[in-house]
């Protein structure tokens, strides 16, 4: 990038830093009292503040409502009264909306790994960025539902992306385990991506391939210990063929793509006042073929994941999170397919909730590429360092503006082979924006 | 590359922000939301899951009672509101949304409490249970032994006592009603 290009992109930087500031502050001196209803307020008659010490994060109830099947005891008391104990309806549709929009500047660009062509806008309004429709509800005694479609994520349009969606038994057989068929990402055993606080995202599970998947997932509480154990396809949330009887085509689809399932879990517990939690998983994935790795290969290569993660608090208002990652890679480069790949990253947080108006978090990323390292191949990319901060003001319960500063502390790298792969750009960006739920 | 003039001026809407935090009690009165609790009787002592609030009427912040961490022996508690008065049954109620923008009327048990301890406890000498409550205005003596019937036939229908105990408890009642000058 030309320092024209940077000044010009500071200069954009500027602007609409100085009008989101502005406008936060000024909406902030003007906002009403804080009230929200989102639909388990609703169903419940519970405040947001019950579950959240600061939307979306939950405190510590929200996290045993969550892990409770998202019911409370009374749950029957919000179904329809219909004088049939087998028929629990909900008195209502039970249908929530989140919706985010932003305006960002940031120095990014979309740059062709082999022809280096770049296409870059050095300001963004991202709005709507995100609008979900989600909807829960508890069924029967043991088994509630969730899920919720996005429309427009990240400002797409004419897509719809169903991203969680499952049903959950509490107590399966009456042995005290839970279990889970659906769609949810394997992320979510440590810190579930969709509570964070900051914009960043925790690009350690993006990069290790841990988040959405189709599976079943167990859990078990054995006293302070915490049990998990699931099993999924493997590759994502995509539909992979339509099953035919040679030429003629059958109704249904399948959505792995292969006969294998990567198995994973987690083993959490309190050492003190610090809750830890060790996750493994292992499976398969499609290895990367062609010019920079940036085609799929037919080979299925081996992948193992283990993790550590930690958290705790220090006084009642600053929260911390601490996750590590170390993934193997066998044979993933057809390039190589005998040589073991092995990256590791993860990210580290805190966030700062000092009242009821006001949240700050802040968030570092970092990832080695590893082996990756110089392989020419857009691998490269998995190398991350930064730090976002981030300020978030709730107007309402529910309503946020949010102003974030990313810093991207990666040197700029010069390609090292034919192809246009590494740290080409720096990632630096601002935005501003709202995000609310209701 | 990024140098550090521009890193602190990009930084300076975040940090704008962070200067503009509201001390805690201004926080209270432009974020907080509270919960009037009041009771019949009044001065019944109020606990939370943080433990004693005070006593009635108060008014106590949301975070009072939902506290964002909560020690695991107390989880019980989490948005419950305890009354405790003398002579009276104990009262939890769970706080909901609408108590939070209404406020909370709480009225306790007292008579129920009153025939509980008389059929728990060993019948006491006539003359003690003659002596009228403090404070109770004398004109609401017959409702009271009328609510005591109500609610003795009550701990009777559900099998809480024995009929014998009923029956004794009953005339006991109904002994104080004659005797007493209302």
């Amino acid at each position: 990038m030309s320092s024209r290009i940077i000044v010009r992109m500071f200069s954009a930087i500027a602007r609409a830093g100085a009008f989101a500031g502005g406008a936060v502050l000024l909406l902030a001196l003007s906002a009403p009292p804080a009230w929200a209803m989102p639909e388990f307020a609703r169903r419940y008659d519970l405040s947001c503040a019950a579950c959240h010490s600061a939307f979306p994060r939950l405190n510590k109830f929200g996290e045993h409502f969550a892990s409770s099947n998202m019911r409370m005891p009374n749950w029957k008391e919000t179904a329809d009264q219909l004088g049939d104990s087998r028929l629990a309806l909900p008195d209502h549709v039970p249908i929530a909306v989140r919706a985010q929009a932003y305006v960002q500047a940031r120095q990014a660009g979309a740059i062709d790994p082999i022809t280096g062509a770049r296409q870059e806008a050095a300001t963004d309004f991202q709005s709507p960025y995100l609008i979900k429709i989600l909807s829960s509800s508890p069924l029967s005694e043991n088994i509630s539902y969730y899920f919720y479609a996005i429309l427009a994520e990240k400002g797409g349009n004419g897509e719809t992306v169903v991203e969680d969606a499952w049903f959950r038994h509490a107590n399966i057989f009456g042995s005290g385990i839970g279990m889970m068929l659906g769609q949810f990402q394997l992320s979510d055993l440590m810190f579930p991506r969709e509570v964070r606080l900051p914009f960043q995202d925790f690009m350690a599970y993006r990069m290790a391939g841990i988040t959405y998947d189709r599976g079943v997932l167990f859990d078990r509480g054995i006293g302070r210990v915490s049990l998990d154990l699931g099993f999924t396809n493997g590759n994502g949330i995509h539909q992979n063929f339509s099953i035919n009887s040679p030429g003629f085509g059958r109704a249904d689809k399948m959505f792995d793509n292969d006969s294998s399932k990567t198995v994973f879990g987690r083993v959490g517990s309190d050492i003190g006042p610090v809750a830890v939690g060790l996750f493994g998983a292992s499976g398969k994935q499609r290895g990367a073929t062609g010019p920079a790795g940036i085609a799929s290969s037919q080979r299925n290569t081996d992948k193992r994941v283990v993790g550590l993660d930690a958290s705790g608090q220090i006084g009642t208002d600053l929260h911390w999170y601490a996750q590590y990652l170390w993934n193997t890679w066998d044979g993933f480069l057809d390039a190589d397919p005998a040589r073991t790949y092995r990256w590791r990253g993860g990210f580290a947080g805190v966030d700062w909730i000092p009242n009821e108006r006001w949240a700050f978090s802040a968030l570092y990323n970092h990832d080695s590429a590893g082996d990756f390292a110089h392989s020419d191949t857009i691998y490269e990319g998995i190398a991350m360092n930064s730090l976002s901060l981030t300020s978030s003001y709730y107007f309402m319960r529910n309503v946020k503006g949010i102003i974030e500063v990313n810093f991207d502390f990666l040197g700029k790298a010069k390609p090292t082979g034919p192809y246009f792969t590494g740290h080409l750009n720096k990632e630096n960006y601002i935005l501003f924006g709202f995000d609310t739920a209701f | 590359m990024i140098t550090r003039a521009k890193m602190a001026w990009a930084a300076g809407p975040a940090l704008a922000m962070v200067l503009a935090i509201p001390n805690h009690a201004e926080a209270q009165s432009v974020g907080g939301v509270s919960l009037r609790i009041a009771s019949t009787p009044s001065a019944a002592e109020v606990e939370l899951i943080g433990g004693r609030a005070g006593t009635t009427p108060l008014i106590v912040s949301e975070r009072d009672i939902y506290p964002n961490d909560y020690p695991d022996a107390r989880e019980d508690m989490y948005g419950m509101v305890v009354l405790r008065h003398t002579g009276c049954e104990p009262l939890r109620h769970r706080v909901t949304q609408t108590d939070i923008k209404q406020g909370l009327q709480l009225r306790l048990d007292c008579d129920a409490a009153m025939v509980q301890s008389r059929t728990a406890a060993p019948a006491p000498e006539p003359h003690a249970l003659a002596a009228p409550p403090p404070l109770e205005p004398s004109s609401a003596v017959p409702q009271r032994r009328l609510r005591q019937l109500q609610v003795l036939q009550e701990l009777l229908d559900e099998g809480l006592i024995s009929p014998a105990e009923e029956q004794r408890v009953r005339r006991r009642i109904l002994q104080l009603n004659v005797e007493q000058p209302d």
